[in-house]
């Protein structure tokens, strides 16, 4: 059974083929799913999403896919800023800035396959006028949000 | 056990401002997604607009037990089905919010800050909001201890000793759900016994996390940067006592969202839109279903229940001329 249904699987399909533009690396740091052979803690929901990624990426020629141990690639994780798994994050202009912790379900289905486009196609919903706003800060800025549904 | 499903609806351009639509539909809460189901099966051109997420109030909860057809309590996935069934039959959901209203005259305008839509009906279905308590400190640990949704924020409350103000079915069924995480919940109510059901208050004492402080209520909220004491007031002897706690759960009642159409429709003094067995308010081509509504009970069966007589009426209205 694939985690994505297969009606959205091709819904899915016909919008990459349109939208998608330049080629989009997905990195998966994960850990292997032998768990008794690897000291260290289990990885909950690694498998999974290791699964959806394959899964994504098996949709569209420009989506590629590569797979980073986090214990055996920590040099690759310490590079991309990934501190925990599973985390999904892609190479190229976005390198490293985008990062999904956790497994993409629910709501966090739809934003990622939004963000694979627009890294895709190297654009953002951000309006000139917010980009220009945001040229003028002069330090770094640390912003973290956290979400409930009310 | 996940869900990867993408929501098609929202992701197709939602909104034709050049249409003039048969109805509009105002919240996508049960009463919403079946008054959309009923008036897109009857072949009007059919808009849900919905300012946050579909489900109102559903959304809001981890236990529907009572609503028919809600097994095992999911009343997501009740939704879910609701709004599958309306965008089947063509119904269109808009994520904005309602900001403003005209609804006289055969066209009603629909404002959503980014535009204007027209209709030829009007079918409110806003809902309620939570009552605030109004004490001291209250706005300022709003999202920082204090929360009117246990099923958001519960989960932040783990082994630690929560309160619940309120003595209702809302208050009780959500201090139960409270102790999958807190290891202590205390429900502050005023009143010397509980409004709520009886299954449910008897769950609640059968409950050994949970513990009742009757006749008492909250003057205050302190803390630092997050609420960690409330002042409580014993109403029978006066006393004034601090307790503290990880956070406050606040079920005291709702309050309807009806600021927009005051002026416009006839409310109640509570300010719930006054309607007739068809749903019909006070102006013609506009209706009200649900929570909204001036009305015995405020369920999902009934709000649902009311859209679909709505939507029946919308349609009558629509092709009596
Ligand atoms: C904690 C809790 C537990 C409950 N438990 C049960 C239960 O076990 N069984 C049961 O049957 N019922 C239960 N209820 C009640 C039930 O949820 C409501 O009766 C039902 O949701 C009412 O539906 P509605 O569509 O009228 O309104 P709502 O569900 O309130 O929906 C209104 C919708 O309108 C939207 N809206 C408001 N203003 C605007 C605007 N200006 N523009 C656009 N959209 C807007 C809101 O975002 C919301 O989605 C519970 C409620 C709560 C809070």
């Amino acid at each position: 059974m694939p985690l994505i249904p297969v009606d959205d699987q091709s819904f899915l399909r016909d919008k990459f083929a349109k939208e998608l533009v330049n080629p989009v690396n997905i990195l998966l740091f994960t850990q292997h799913d032998t768990p008794s052979a690897i000291p260290g803690p289990e990885c909950m929901y690694c498998k999974e999403t290791r699964e959806l990624v394959e899964e994504i990426s098996s949709l569209s020629d420009k989506i590629n896919l590569r797979i980073y141990d986090f214990v055996a690639d920590a040099e690759k994780a310490r590079q991309m800023g990934i501190d925990k798994i599973p985390a999904i994050t892609f190479d190229g202009d976005s390198g490293g800035r985008v990062r999904y912790y956790g497994i993409p379900a629910g709501y966090e289905f739809p934003s990622l396959i939004e963000d694979i486009i627009d890294i895709s196609r190297h654009s953002t919903g951000l309006s000139q006028e917010t980009r220009e706003s945001l040229q003028k800060l002069d330090k770094d800025v640390d912003i973290q949000v956290f979400v409930t549904p009310t | 056990m996940f869900d990867f499903r993408i929501k098609r609806e929202e992701t197709v351009p939602d909104i034709d401002r050049e249409a003039v639509y048969d109805t509009v539909i105002l919240g996508g809460g049960p009463a919403g997604l079946a008054a959309g189901l009923y008036a897109a099966r009857a072949g009007l051109n059919t808009l849900v607009v919905e300012k946050a997420v579909v489900g109102g109030q559903i959304a809001l909860t981890a236990f529907i037990e009572n609503c028919p057809g809600c097994i095992e309590g999911s009343g997501q996935e009740f939704i879910a089905y609701i709004q599958k069934q309306a965008t089947k039959f063509g119904a269109g959901i808009a994520y904005r919010e309602v900001v403003g209203v005209d609804l006289q005259g055969d066209v009603k305008t629909i404002d959503t800050r980014d535009g204007k839509l027209l209709t030829r009906t009007v079918i409110i279905g806003t809902g309620v909001s939570s009552q605030k308590l109004g004490v001291p400190g209250e706005e300022q640990y709003r999202g920082k201890g204090v929360s009117y949704c246990s099923t958001c924020d519960g989960p932040f409350y783990k082994d630690q000793e929560v309160a619940v103000v309120g003595g209702g079915d809302a208050a009780v069924e959500e201090a139960n759900y409270l102790t999958r995480f807190a290891s202590k919940v205390t429900i502050i109510h005023r009143r010397d016994v509980l409004r709520a059901t009886k299954v449910i208050q008897d769950r609640a004492m059968a409950n050994p996390k949970i513990e009742f402080r009757c006749g008492t209520v909250v003057e205050a909220i302190m803390g630092n940067h997050k609420a960690n004491k409330l002042l409580i007031r014993n109403l029978k002897t006066d006393q004034k006592i601090e307790m503290s706690i990880g956070g406050l759960f606040v079920y005291v009642g709702m309050i309807p969202n009806t600021k927009l159409f005051e002026g416009q429709l006839r409310l109640s003094p509570e300010g719930y839109i006054i309607t007739d067995e068809k749903m019909a308010t006070s102006v013609p081509g506009v209706f009200a279903a649900g929570d909204i509504r001036q009305t015995p009970l405020r369920q999902v069966i009934t709000a649902a229940a009311d859209g679909a007589i709505a939507a029946t009426y919308a349609d009558r209205y629509i092709h009596a001329d």
